[in-house]
């Protein structure tokens, strides 16, 4: 069966895993790990300001240890949508994420958020190229009225 | 004939297509995801693709729904079957999070689905979804 203008199955895998490996780093604090995910330009654009190549990556993973309310938070991806061409090595990834943060109390729904990236094929493996994140919408809290 | 790992993995990101159209108030894409003659039961059964399109486009006036505004879904426990050649029963259970502004994020409910996936002209779409709640014992 012709692969062109799809992605093959072992890509398709690769990419989800490429998701779960940012999640991984991204909660170990692996600013080193993190940023291997990403291509040399790679960009991270979000809630935390924009972050461009490694050098800024690697600050980017700094700054997530550093800031005391994503503590103890796991990344718990859904709705992972991939699509992309594995002759052209390129592809995009949509999915939303769920933090979830550890609390003296248990586990608690943190935030939630939307990520939709750009992925690229270098030297066999799939990095991003973009990834931008946005929150998603919240409603006003009982306790802000 | 039994599904290949592609067939499972496209039936897997229509349920992410589901569930990012309608989250992000997309009815066109929503409805997109059921074959011509699908239909959706969520207490209320809407049938074929102009009813779904409708009522996907009056979900943000409609106040049974105004609970879930905004809200978003969250899936697990994909299971497929094929039943026939070109078409499998679906079953997926789906949380409906609800982010709150400095409160973290709400679950406001727990549901198993339980639907009927088509493949037309290539694609897997909804032929039918089925929208169960989990209700306390």
């Amino acid at each position: 069966m012709s692969t062109a203008g799809r992605l093959t199955l072992d890509d398709r895998v690769a990419l989800e895993t490429l998701v779960y490996a940012y999640n991984v780093a991204a909660d170990e604090r692996d600013a080193e790990g993190y940023a291997a995910l990403f291509t040399a330009d790679g960009v991270w654009d979000g809630m935390l300001g924009r972050f461009e190549e490694q050098e800024g990556l690697r600050a980017l993973c700094a700054k997530i240890a550093a800031t005391p309310a994503l503590d103890g938070t796991r990344h718990w991806p859904n709705n992972i949508v991939i699509e992309g061409d594995s002759v052209a090595g390129t592809a995009t990834l949509g999915l939303d994420n769920v933090l979830v943060k550890a609390l003296p109390e248990g586990p608690v729904l943190f935030s939630a958020s939307r990520s939709e990236a750009t992925a690229v094929k270098v030297a066999g493996r799939w990095l991003f190229r973009e990834r931008l994140v946005t929150a998603a919408a919240a409603v006003p809290s009982p306790a802000s009225g | 004939m039994t599904l290949s790992w592609h067939d499972k993995l496209e039936i897997r990101e229509l349920v992410a297509r589901y569930d990012h159209a309608i989250d992000s108030g997309d009815p066109e894409g929503w409805a997109a995801t059921f074959t011509e003659d699908g239909s959706w039961n969520g207490g209320v059964v809407v049938s074929g693709q102009a009813e779904l399109l409708a009522f996907a486009r009056g979900l943000p006036a409609n106040p049974a729904f105004a609970a879930f505004r905004p809200s978003f879904h969250f899936f697990a426990n994909v299971l497929v079957e094929e039943t026939t050649p070109g078409e499998a029963r679906l079953l997926c259970d789906n949380l409906m999070l609800q982010p709150r502004a400095g409160a973290g994020v709400a679950a406001l409910t727990a549901a198993g689905y339980d639907d009927i996936v088509r493949r037309v002209d290539g694609r897997w779409l909804f032929a039918s979804r089925r929208w169960r709640p989990v209700k306390p014992s």
